[in-house]
């Protein structure tokens, strides 16, 4: 991607209300052509209703959004076309074949004739399902039914791609066809908007991020760029079996700790989308931001032991978009 | 022609349905075969007949003929008579099936008889309710016989003991009574004439007949609720959102899906339609029971916008819809003729969908042309345009 590149979508000072509540509170950031751009924020940020916003789904209460030179608000048609999009939902019908599915999308979007059986054959092959696409997407695996779900936001060649948490509950040989497939597309040149709250996804695929809490954004660049924001700071996790009362307080007395935070760990409270539900895991995570890592870790499992708490693991990182998160707003992007 | 798509996806998810196929069409080709066999005749000739008694003369004899239907403790087990003042407006709910007959009973009645000529009553009777029609020419000819005799003889016993000169009233009363009593006692005086005319075309409904139409029209409303469903589902699932993203406008989506509730609920009619033919109903002229059918397909429509627009889940929109499609079946004659309901009853079966309907398919099985059943067709399509004009007006997208 050049650093020249034209930016093909704008949000500029994005608002919307519902009531008395902002679930996105004065928005702007621009997607340059030919990039990944990650909008990253814990669930509840504002991702979703921003990308409703972008995709002509729900009308801000103020602000504007421009994609490929038109305004939301003033040409929503030419917005539409230039736009594909990858809901959080998997928003097919289930009683179809991924066949008839992706050909109805691809009529939705304009597409007809043996160009359509044309892009639907090419879609297919990109989710690496056409062997199966006669079978009805009831029958498909929860990865399957989002490649298909991918699959039907790209079949008109958009120019921008959006796509909303689409990797949430699937298992990870799915997730990383999902990324790999995403990766593929925007070497093919297609502009790609990816929220997620997921830190690594968006790592491993953006050029430039936006981090978004409470529906403002609070920091926006390159990776490399929002890394410098933590400075030297490493996370130091420490898995717990169980939080005895108390030792947050004592874990932030100590010297050198800059914030201290407790979550469930990472994937234990999300089901997948096949109906199996995760083991109730009452165990903790206890992330300690430090720039002294290789003095505090020592302090740090001494008062856990004192506290009698039994660790379970502990792990030091480097400066990642979860410490930043936890550097910014003093949460997880979990929490 | 997106709606075009829209619809046609519907329809196809509608058919893929077992279960939506089992209830709108595998239920009602059960219900009305259950139903005719379980009821037979009955439906025509349960409870009291209602009939209608329009006494236009006001006078002494007209009173005479006409009070017994109200008084007379045999003929009120057999009739639920009501009085009406519009001999054309009595025949017309004759002519619907609303009424099994109506007695006229002509302005000088009374003088007629009083001054020796003679007069008519008039008898409007449903060639498609040939039981009670009989029963009740047979009483009004029975009671102008007695009317008859009993003018007679009261004549008679005047213009005899004038000439006697006798004085004392009681004796003159107690001739011209007895003269009365005797003559009431006899049928072969025919001073009055019963002249019966029969209201309406074309044969005796069946059972069978009446439930194929009632169950029909239930069971299209059914479909509007199947439809409301989709509208709901589709919003939660996000398949409404996501083809509101696509370039087709608002517009274009509803459209389309009312036009795949429509052909969901044209296909559920032609299905029913063979079934019922294929059992032995005449639906009547083809063209009438096609314009009734669209109508009514077309305020199932409606009504699908209208239960989406009022009911924000799934599990509102079974809960409204059953409400308010079970109130429609009941007053609106699915589930028994409205003819019998009480009097005060029956003009609400043309605040429901099915009333209109069912009055318009009765009619073509009685032989009404496409002409006789605009009525309902234009009620059926007005009634589609206030469902569909709030539902679009309240529909929530998101």
């Amino acid at each position: 991607m050049s650093d020249l590149a034209k930016a093909i979508v704008t949000v500029t000072d994005l608002v919307k209300r519902f009531g008395d509540n902002a679930a996105v509170d004065g928005v702007s950031f621009d997607i340059l052509e030919g990039e990944v751009f990650g909008l990253l924020g814990p669930n509840g940020a504002g991702k979703t209703t921003a990308i409703s916003m972008i995709s002509c789904l729900l009308a801000p209460t103020s602000g504007e959004v421009i994609v490929d030179g038109a305004s939301v608000t003033r040409d929503p048609r030419k917005v539409k076309c230039a736009l594909g999009v990858v809901p959080q939902e998997i928003a097919l019908y289930p009683t179809l074949t991924a066949l008839e599915n992706l050909r109805f999308w691809g009529r939705m979007y304009g597409l007809g004739g043996r160009l359509l059986e044309e892009r639907v054959a090419e879609a297919l092959e990109t989710a690496g399902l056409a062997d199966r696409a006669r079978e009805r997407i009831e029958t498909y695996s929860g990865g399957m039914k989002r490649r298909i779900n991918i699959a039907a936001g790209i079949m008109h060649h958009p120019r921008v791609l959006l796509m909303d948490e689409p990797t949430v509950g699937i298992d990870p040989q799915s997730r990383n066809h999902i990324l790999e497939t995403v990766k593929e597309l925007n070497r093919r040149g297609m502009t790609v908007l990816y929220t997620s709250h997921y830190m690594e996804e968006v790592e491993f695929l953006c050029d430039r991020v936006g981090i978004i809490d409470h529906g403002k954004v609070i920091a926006l660049g390159a990776i490399d760029e929002l890394r410098r924001l933590v400075g030297d700071e490493n996370v130091i996790s420490v898995h717990l079996s169980e939080l005895p009362a108390g030792v947050l307080d004592a874990l932030r007395a100590l010297p050198e700790v800059d914030s201290v935070t407790a979550t469930a760990p990472a994937d234990a409270a999300e089901a997948d989308e096949e109906g199996a539900k995760p083991e109730v895991d009452e165990t903790v995570m206890v992330q300690v931001l430090s720039k002294d890592s290789g003095t505090v870790i020592a302090d740090v499992v001494s008062v856990l032991g004192r506290a009698g708490a039994r660790i379970l693991s502990v792990d030091v990182r480097e400066p990642n978009l979860e410490s930043v998160f936890l550097h910014l707003t003093g949460k997880s992007l979990r929490d | 022609m997106r709606w075009l798509h829209v619809g046609i996806k519907d329809l196809t998810v509608t058919v893929r349905d077992r279960g939506s196929l089992a209830i709108l069409i595998a239920m009602p080709m059960i219900l009305i075969v259950i139903l005719s066999s379980a009821l037979g005749n009955l439906a025509s000739n349960l409870g009291k007949t209602p009939v209608a008694i329009i006494d236009l003369d006001q006078g002494r004899v007209g009173a005479q003929v006409t009070d017994g239907f109200f008084t007379d403790p045999q003929l009120t087990t057999l009739f639920l008579a009501q009085r009406m003042t519009d001999p054309i407006e009595a025949r017309a709910l004759v002519a619907k099936g609303d009424l099994a007959g109506a007695l006229v009973v002509p302005a000088d009645f009374s003088r007629r008889l009083d001054t020796g000529r003679s007069s008519k009553l008039t008898v409007y009777t449903d060639p498609g309710r040939q039981i009670a029609g009989t029963v009740f020419r047979s009483v009004a000819e029975s009671l102008s016989t007695r009317v008859s005799a009993a003018s007679i003889a009261a004549r008679t016993s005047a213009y005899y003991v004038a000439p006697l000169r006798v004085r004392d009233p009681g004796f003159v009363y107690g001739v011209i009574g007895k003269a009365v009593q005797s003559a009431s006692e006899t049928s072969a005086l025919s001073a009055v004439q019963v002249v019966e005319s029969t209201a309406a075309r074309g044969t005796e409904l069946s059972t069978l007949s009446y439930y194929a139409g009632a169950m029909s029209v239930m069971f299209l409303m059914f479909g509007a609720m199947f439809g409301a469903f989709s509208l709901v589902r589709e919003r939660d699932n996000w398949t409404l959102p996501r083809m509101l993203m696509s370039p087709g406008t608002r517009w274009e989506i509803l459209g389309g899906k009312m036009f795949g509730v429509f052909m969901v609920g044209g296909l559920q009619f032609l299905v029913l339609f063979a079934f019922t033919s294929a059992l032995g109903v005449r639906w009547g002229d083809p063209i009438a029971v096609g314009l009734i059918a669209v109508s009514t397909v077309a305020a199932a429509t409606g009504l699908a916008i209208f239960i989406a627009a009022v009911a924000k889940t799934v599990r509102a929109v079974s809960g409204v819809a059953q409400m308010l499609i079970q109130f429609m079946a009941a007053i609106g004659g699915s589930f028994f003729p409205v003819s019998q309901f009480p009097a005060w009853m029956q003009p609400l079966h043309y605040v429901s969908v099915n009333g209109w309907s069912i009055d318009g398919i009765l009619a073509t099985m009685r032989g009404a042309s496409a002409a006789e059943v605009l009525p309902n067709v234009a009620a059926l399509l007005v009634i589609a345009a206030v469902f569909f004009g709030i539902g679009a007006w309240r529909l929530r997208w998101e």
